[in-house]
């Protein structure tokens, strides 16, 4: 169903990426896609990709999964790609009609379509080897060194899990009244800007007033449980850095000075 | 009758005030939470291009319940519903901007937020809502203009500087204000219907 396909990228396997440490992992993914932005050349974005298809090989996830992930990027993909192709000025190879098709052009596109696929397969190698869970624990670990500067860290980690927790719920909901909502004639997706934004309001006042509902009940709930805002609490797993942990950094260094580094083709 | 002695709304107001007492931390960050969730979810139901011409200029309703919470909780609040949003939209795999998008749409989204949520400052009347959703839009359209400066070239690297100018002042800009204004409209009539249900927030 549609509801798995929303955080429905994460698979359980034994693979060896499931068992990366989650602070590591969310620091690693970040960094190379940091990282992306200031390769150059085309051949550094090549070892880039084989290293993307190894450890998505490594994942042990299914193709149709990969591809599914780039079906939201694939109109600015194309987008991109012809705006660039057709565009850029320079030596004309191939001219048809108005259009024409430089060298640089089509330098500049394989450049572009290479940097949006590495940015997603990345993001899908962390997502799919990570469950929520392990990414709320790993993303309030990284973010805690900003206590010094009194971030409130553990708010905005109790706010992405309780987030985490209702997005399935609220789409359940969400669902539920649109259909309602239908048999009672109301039309969504039809109309001018102004009426498809307003045909809304019957879906967004329930899911509203129904938020604020379950804010109250919840906060009722934890606070007879003895909850406390910004409290150190324990944790039922620790995470750990292993020699596995080492060798991955080691790994993704290696590979990040390996691809600034070769020549430009 | 004469009704001028009247004082229409008390009892509401006074409600108003009482309620905001009883509210607590714990259930403001729990609110955001779910109104980041919500956010998310409809962020995911109801995307629809604005201006024909450029499609990948997207907007939705997800903006709503982000600037509900700036409203009623402030400013704070509102960038960490835009925040935790923009981190769920990347862990599900990511709208067609990426890392990218999400940045620009947190550094959009929050700079409304914080310009809207300081100027109601949670008293809630038309006067000071309106104020604050013009001048959050305005100052949104205003901060996209650096930001998209620096971000539309790293997604077309061979755009030239004309280019980009003419696109940022016809195109992104025009999008940056109406996009505002229908989340203007939309949002404070979510908020008068909240409104008159009475409720406490």
């Amino acid at each position: 169903m549609r509801k798995r396909s929303f955080f429905g990228q994460y698979n359980f396997s034994d693979s060896l990426l499931c068992k990366l440490d989650p602070r590591v992992k969310i620091v690693l993914v970040f960094s190379i896609v940091v990282f992306l932005f200031f390769v150059k050349t085309i051949s550094g974005y090549i070892l880039l990709l084989l290293f993307s298809i190894f450890l998505i090989l490594l994942a042990k996830s299914k193709i149709s999964d990969v591809f599914r992930s780039l079906a939201p990027i694939l109109f600015l993909l194309l987008f991109t790609v012809l705006f660039q192709l057709f565009f850029t000025p320079g030596k004309v190879v191939y001219s048809f009609f108005f259009l024409k098709v430089t060298s640089e052009g089509i330098y500049l596109a394989t450049y572009i379509a290479m940097r949006l696929m590495l940015l997603s397969f990345f993001t899908f190698v962390l997502t799919a080897t990570t469950s929520n869970i392990e990414l709320t624990d790993g993303f309030e670990a990284v973010i805690s060194p900003l206590k010094i500067v009194r971030f409130p860290t553990e708010d905005v980690a109790l706010m992405i899990s309780i987030a985490m927790r209702f997005v399935p719920v609220l789409f359940e909901e969400a669902t539920r009244i649109m259909k309602a909502q239908t048999s009672r004639g109301v039309l969504f997706n039809k109309g001018s800007l102004m009426q498809r934004a307003r045909s809304f309001l019957p879906l967004l006042l329930p899911l509203l007033l129904n938020a604020f509902n379950r804010a109250d009940q919840l906060a009722i709930a934890m606070e007879a449980r003895g909850f406390v805002v910004g409290k150190a609490r324990t944790k039922y797993r620790e995470m750990q850095i292993k020699k596995i942990d080492l060798f991955f950094i080691f790994l993704f260094i290696l590979i990040m000075a390996a691809s600034i580094m070769v020549k430009r083709i | 009758m004469d009704r001028s002695g009247e004082k229409p709304e008390p009892t509401v107001k006074s409600g108003w005030k009482e309620e905001k007492m009883k509210r607590t931390k714990l259930r403001s960050i729990i609110l955001a939470g779910i109104l980041a969730a919500l956010s998310f979810v409809l962020m995911r139901f109801t995307e629809f291009p604005l201006i024909p011409a450029a499609p990948f200029l997207k907007t939705d309703l997800g903006d709503i319940p982000l600037l509900i919470g700036a409203v009623y909780l402030g400013p704070w609040y509102g960038v960490a519903i835009a925040f935790v949003k923009n981190l769920l939209f990347l862990a599900s795999g990511g709208g067609s901007g990426g890392l990218l998008g999400s940045t620009v749409n947190f550094i959009a989204l929050s700079s409304f937020a914080i310009v809207l949520g300081s100027i109601v400052k949670r008293t809630i009347n038309l006067k000071r809502l309106l104020l604050g959703f013009t001048a959050g839009t305005v100052v949104m359209a205003l901060v996209m203009i650096p930001v998209n400066f620096w971000a539309v070239p790293l997604f077309l690297p061979g755009i030239t500087r004309p280019a980009l100018i003419s696109y940022l002042f016809k195109i992104n800009l025009p999008f940056n204000l109406i996009k505002g204004a229908l989340d203007t409209i939309t949002t404070v009539v979510t908020l008068t219907a909240i409104k008159k249900r009475n409720l406490s927030i």
